[in-house]
C-alpha cells in the first residue's frame, strides 16, 4: 500500500513492543505454571486468568510483529534523553535517598531541583548534561540490578551498588550546580526546599499523615 | 416520588456546614490543580486523593466530587488560554476557545464554557439522580455472569472501539489486567506474580498507575520534547462578560450538547470524546455563522463544553449503580471509594443511601461554587498559568511523589512511580492510549472475581456464562464491538480498491 521503500524495512519499534510483550505473556506463564492452583472444587482456579492474560499479551504480541513488519518503518520525532535522564534520575536519586535514610525535604528538593533543570535544558548545559546522564546510569545500575534479581526490596543493597549510588547522587548534584547555571541551580534549590518544608508541615501537622523523617525531619 | 426524597435527604447532608467546607475545598483544590497545563480530571483526582485519606468517608467524597467537577473547570480553562488540553475530551475546546482568546475574545469563551458546564452539570445531575434508581433496581437482579459480560463489555468499549487503533488500545487494557493479576489473590489465598516481595501483596494501587502515567510520563515527554512545541499563556483581554448575542448563540449548543453527552456518557462505552466531537460537528451545520468556526466560534466552546461535562456526569451511572468504571477519571473514582472498603453498586444504595444521595446532592453544590468562584477569580488562575514550566512541572513531580509516599511510604512503591512514568513516556511517544491500562487494573480483578463467582455457583458449566440473557446480549455486543473496527476498516479497503 506505501510507496516501495517503506515496505521493505521494518518499524523496529513496533517489534521490540510485540517482543517485550511474548516475554511479558511467558513471564506470566511460568508464575502461573509455578503455582499449586487446582485447589477450587468447582470452577477455575487462581491460575486461570493468569493464563489468558498470557495468551491475550502473547496474540497482541505476535499482532505487533505482524503490524510492524507490514507497516513499515515510521517516521517519529526524537525525544531529547538528556530531559528524561535529568528527570528520571531526580526520581531515582530520591528512592536511594529515602532509602538512605536521607529524609523528605533533602530528598523533595533535590527531585525538585532536577526536574526543573530537566525542563532547561539548551546547549550551554553539555558538561552538567553530561554529569546527569551518568547520574542516571549509575542508579540504573543501582536500581536494577537488586530489580534483576527480582528481590525488588532495595533496603538489602549490597555495598558496591551504595557506593555508587551515592557516586551518583554526587554527579547529580555537580551537574545541578555546574556552571554557568549554579546560580539558577541554587535558586530552584531553595523553591525546592521552601515547598518541601511547607508540604511537610502541612502533611504531617495538619493532616497528620507520616512522611519520610531524616536527621533534618526529626528537628522538626 | 422517592427520588425527590432521597436527594432531599442528600441536600441535607451535603449542605452541612462542614460538607459544604469540605465540597469548597474540593471545588478549589480541584480548580487549582485542574488549571495547570497537561493536567486533566484525572491526573487532579489521583494527585489529591492523599489529601482525603484523613476524612470521613461522606466528607471524602464530597471533596471528590468538588475535586473532580473542578478538574473539569479548571481544565477547559487551559485549553482556552494556553493550547494544551489535559485531556482528549477538552481537545475541540481548545480548538475553538484558544482561537477566541487569541483574538482578543478569551472573556466571553470562559463564560459560555463555564456557564455551559454548570448548565450541563446541573442538567446532567438532575438525570443522574433521576435515572440512577432505575438502573440500581435492573443491577439487583443482575448475577455474577451478567456483570462479568457487562464488564468485558466495557473492557472491549474501552480500548478497541473507539481508539485510533484496537491493537494499541487492547495492548494498554491487556498490561492493566496483568498488573491487576499482581498480588494475593481473595479466593485462593496464594499470591500471584509478587516473587517473595512484600509491598506487592496488596496489588498495584490504582493511584501509583495513573499517577506515574499521567503526571510522570507527561513530564517526561513535554520535557523531551521541549524544543518540538513551546507553549504560550494567551492573556485575557477584554470584557470578560457575554454579549446579548453570545447568550442567544450559547444556549442552545449547551442543551444539545448535554442531550449528547449525558447518555454517551451513561453508556460503559467509556470517554467524552465522541460526544465532544459530534457536538462540534452538529454545532458547524447548525450554526448561523459556519464561517466563523475555525476562527474562534462561541457555539463551537458552548457545545463541546456542555458536552463534555454532561458525560463526566453520565460516567457517575455506572460507576455508582454498576461498580463499573468506564474512564481513567471514574477509575480513580472507584479506587477512592475503595479505600474506605465501599463498594458502588445498588448495594450501596440500599446500606448507604446517605452517601450516595449526599454524593449526588454536593455534585449540585460543587457546580453552583464553581460558577460563583470561577469567574471572578479567572484573573487568579491566570497568574498560576504564568508559572514557569520548570518550576510547574518540577511542582507537580514532588507532589506526584509526596501522595505515593503519604499513601504508602516504601522504596517499592516510588520504584513502581518510576517505572510506571517511564512506561507512560513510551506510550506517549508510541501512541497507545492510556485509560485502558487504568481501567484494566482496577476492573480486571473485579471481572475475574465475577466469572470465578459465576463459575462456581454454575458447578463449573461454562455454559452458564450464556444462559443468561442479558449476559448473552452483553456479550454478543462486545464481540460485535471487537470486530466492527476491522470489519469497517476492510469495508474502507474494499471501497478504495473500488474507487
Amino acid at each position: 500500500m506505501n510507496t516501495d521503500a517503506g515496505r521493505r524495512s521494518v518499524d523496529t519499534a513496533t517489534l521490540v513492543i510485540g517482543v517485550l510483550l511474548i516475554a511479558g505473556a511467558e513471564t506470566l506463564r511460568r508464575d502461573a505454571a509455578a503455582m499449586s492452583g487446582g485447589i477450587a472444587t468447582y470452577g477455575i482456579g487462581p491460575t486461570a486468568m493468569t493464563y489468558v492474560v498470557a495468551a491475550g499479551l502473547g496474540i497482541l504480541g505476535l499482532g505487533h510483529l505482524l503490524a510492524g513488519v507490514r507497516s513499515g518503518a515510521q517516521e517519529r520525532e526524537g525525544i531529547d534523553l538528556s530531559a528524561v535522564a535529568w528527570i528520571g534520575g531526580a526520581v531515582a536519586a530520591l528512592i536511594f535517598g529515602l532509602d538512605r535514610a536521607i529524609g523528605f525535604i533533602p530528598g523533595v528538593t533535590l527531585l525538585f531541583a532536577a526536574t526543573a533543570r530537566g525542563f532547561r535544558n539548551d546547549r550551554s548545559l553539555a558538561m552538567s548534561n553530561r554529569l546527569a546522564a551518568l547520574a542516571a546510569l549509575g542508579f540504573l545500575l543501582v536500581l536494577g540490578i537488586p530489580l534483576l534479581g527480582v528481590a525488588l526490596p532495595i533496603a538489602g543493597l549490597k555495598p558496591a551498588l551504595v557506593v555508587v549510588g551515592w557516586i551518583s547522587l554526587a554527579l547529580l548534584l555537580a551537574g545541578l550546580f555546574w556552571p554557568p547555571r549554579t546560580q539558577t541551580g541554587l535558586k530552584d534549590a531553595a523553591i525546592g526546599f521552601v515547598l518541601s518544608l511547607i508540604v511537610y508541615l502541612a502533611f504531617t501537622k495538619l493532616l497528620t499523615l507520616s512522611l519520610p523523617q531524616g536527621p533534618l525531619e526529626r528537628l522538626l | 416520588m422517592d427520588t425527590f426524597v432521597s436527594l432531599g435527604q442528600g441536600f441535607l447532608v451535603a449542605l452541612e456546614p462542614m460538607k459544604l467546607l469540605y465540597a469548597l475545598i474540593g471545588v478549589f483544590l480541584g480548580t487549582l490543580v485542574g488549571v495547570l497545563p497537561g493536567i486533566g480530571p484525572a491526573l487532579t483526582l489521583a494527585l489529591l486523593l492523599p489529601v482525603t485519606f484523613k476524612l470521613d468517608p461522606t466528607g471524602s467524597l464530597i471533596m471528590f466530587a468538588g475535586i473532580y467537577y473542578g478538574g473539569m473547570y479548571g481544565g477547559s480553562t487551559t485549553s482556552i488560554l494556553i493550547n494544551t488540553p489535559g485531556e482528549s475530551a477538552s481537545m475541540i475546546t481548545a480548538l475553538e476557545g484558544n482561537r477566541m482568546a487569541k483574538s482578543g475574545r478569551g472573556g466571553p469563551a470562559l463564560a459560555t464554557a463555564a456557564i455551559g458546564s454548570f448548565v450541563a452539570g446541573t442538567l446532567a445531575t438532575i438525570g443522574l439522580a433521576f435515572f440512577a434508581p432505575y438502573l440500581v433496581a435492573l443491577a439487583i437482579k443482575f448475577g455474577p455472569e451478567d456483570y462479568f459480560a457487562l464488564m468485558v463489555l466495557a473492557f472491549v468499549t474501552v480500548s478497541a472501539t473507539f481508539g485510533d487503533s484496537p491493537l494499541r488500545g487492547l495492548t494498554s487494557l491487556f498490561v492493566g489486567l496483568a498488573l491487576g493479576l499482581v498480588g494475593i489473590d481473595i479466593l485462593s489465598g496464594q499470591s500471584r506474580l509478587t516473587y517473595g516481595v512484600p509491598e506487592l501483596l496488596d496489588g498495584v494501587e490504582v493511584t501509583t498507575l495513573a499517577v506515574g502515567l499521567f503526571a510522570i510520563g507527561e513530564a517526561l515527554y513535554v520535557a523531551g520534547r521541549r524544543h518540538v512545541a513551546p507553549e504560550e499563556v494567551e492573556p485575557v483581554r477584554g470584557s470578560l462578560w457575554m454579549t446579548r448575542e453570545d447568550w442567544a448563540r450559547s444556549w442552545k449548543p449547551w442543551l444539545r450538547g448535554t442531550a449528547l453527552g449525558f447518555p454517551i456518557g451513561a453508556l460503559p462505552a467509556g470517554g467524552a470524546e465522541i460526544p465532544t466531537f459530534l457536538s462540534y460537528n452538529i454545532e458547524k451545520k447548525l450554526s448561523t455563522k459556519p464561517e466563523e468556526f475555525g476562527h474562534g466560534a462561541i457555539e463551537g466552546v458552548a457545545g463541546p463544553e456542555a458536552a463534555n461535562n454532561a458525560s463526566a456526569a453520565g460516567t457517575l451511572m455506572p460507576l455508582l449503580t454498576l461498580g463499573l468504571p468506564t474512564s481513567a477519571t471514574a477509575a480513580i473514582l472507584l479506587a477512592g471509594f475503595q479505600q474506605y472498603g465501599l463498594n458502588p453498586g445498588p448495594l450501596l444504595f440500599a446500606e448507604k443511601p446517605d452517601l450516595v444521595w449526599g454524593l449526588i446532592a454536593s455534585l449540585f453544590v460543587a457546580n453552583v461554587m464553581l460558577v460563583v468562584l470561577n469567574l471572578p477569580l479567572v484573573g487568579l488562575w491566570v497568574r498560576l498559568l504564568a508559572i514557569p514550566q520548570p518550576w510547574l512541572y518540577a511542582g507537580i513531580l514532588v507532589f506526584a511523589a509526596m501522595g505515593t509516599m503519604a499513601a504508602n511510604p516504601s522504596p517499592v512503591e516510588l520504584m513502581m512511580l518510576l517505572i510506571f512514568g517511564l512506561l507512560g513516556l513510551m506510550m506517549r511517544r508510541y501512541d497507545y492510549p492510556i485509560a485502558p491500562m487504568v481501567v484494566g487494573l482496577i476492573l480486571g480483578p473485579m471481572a475475574e472475581a465475577q466469572l470465578r463467582r459465576a463459575l462456581s455457583i454454575s458447578l463449573g458449566d461454562p455454559v452458564a456464562l450464556v444462559q443468561s440473557p442479558i449476559a448473552a446480549t452483553l456479550l454478543a455486543i462486545a464481540l460485535a464491538a471487537l470486530v466492527a473496527p476491522y470489519l469497517m476498516k476492510g469495508l474502507d479497503r474494499f471501497r478504495a480498491t473500488e474507487d
